[in-house]
């Protein structure tokens, strides 16, 4: 049996009762079909990226679980069906559980952990970004000198605005190979 | 060859995940992912980031898996 997680966001303003129920109703679907939970994920509240059906926040549950390959499309019907979902994701994870093994599997049931990041803002925090690219490239040579120069000789551009990174980008495009030349000025 | 050429050689970078092997791209951990979207939202193409191929692939994956359950955003939202 092959191995999936499915992610479900539930209306966010729903009361711990019917939370409870869309989260039964899952996982008896899953089971229903032969499925075998793995792992419940219970993220709680967050701040969504954008809104889905008008709402910030999204209570997210996670179920891992082995299932035979046609149950997923049962419970993704199911989940399309429920009005307390607003949103949900099946990924395979691209693993083999043999169905012998299944039964020594205990379902495990994960509480929200701290939310570490509750910065969902609308922009991500400008010198948090170039931060990272600076330490990107600090670790070891490699063989793409190219990417380098860029960094180089964006950074005084990028700290203007977010547009002039794009506007950047497609300088590069159109010289490509013309980088050298940059280099020198 | 300018010195500041030279420099840039120097800079080289490889993918921060062939050199770390224990960093997982999975879709649920937007931290990790936000270093890889512009602040638009756009995903860095790979001569900027410095990933190899193959984990660029895998982080492009779970950025889009990632955006559809709004864990990161699209695109940035208008007021």
């Amino acid at each position: 049996m092959r191995v999936y997680e499915t992610t479900i966001i539930i209306h966010p303003d729903l009361a711990e009762e019917q939370v409870n129920e869309a989260i039964s109703r899952t996982e008896a679907e899953i089971e229903k079909g032969g499925g075998k939970i793995i792992e419940v994920n219970l993220w709680g509240i967050r701040k969504l990226a954008y809104r889905i059906k008008r709402q910030q926040r999204g209570n997210y549950v996670i179920f891992k679980y082995a299932a035979p390959p046609n149950l997923v499309r049962a419970v993704e019907y199911q989940l399309r069906v429920m009005e307390s979902i607003i949103r949900f994701m099946t990924v395979n994870l691209e693993q083999e559980i043999d169905e012998r093994d299944l039964v020594s599997i205990q379902k495990v049931l994960k509480k929200p952990e701290p939310v570490t990041e509750p910065e969902v803002e609308e922009s991500m925090v400008e010198e948090e970004e170039f931060g990272e690219y600076e330490q990107v490239p600090g670790t070891r040579p490699s063989s793409e000198g190219e990417a380098d120069k860029e960094i180089e000789d964006g950074k005084p551009t990028i700290n203007n605005e977010g547009e002039s990174f794009e506007k950047k980008d497609k300088d590069k495009d159109k010289d490509k190979g013309v980088d050298e030349e940059e280099d020198e000025k | 060859m300018s010195p500041s050429k030279r420099r840039s050689y120097q800079r080289r970078k490889v993918c921060r995940f062939c050199s770390d092997k224990n960093i997982i791209i999975d879709y649920k951990d937007s931290k990790l992912l936000r270093n890889f979207i512009t602040e638009r939202g756009k995903i860095i193409p790979r001569r900027i980031s410095g990933n190899c191929a193959r984990h660029q692939r895998q982080m492009t994956n779970a950025i889009k898996r990632a955006r559809t359950i709004a864990l990161l955003p699209f695109t940035v939202q208008h007021k």
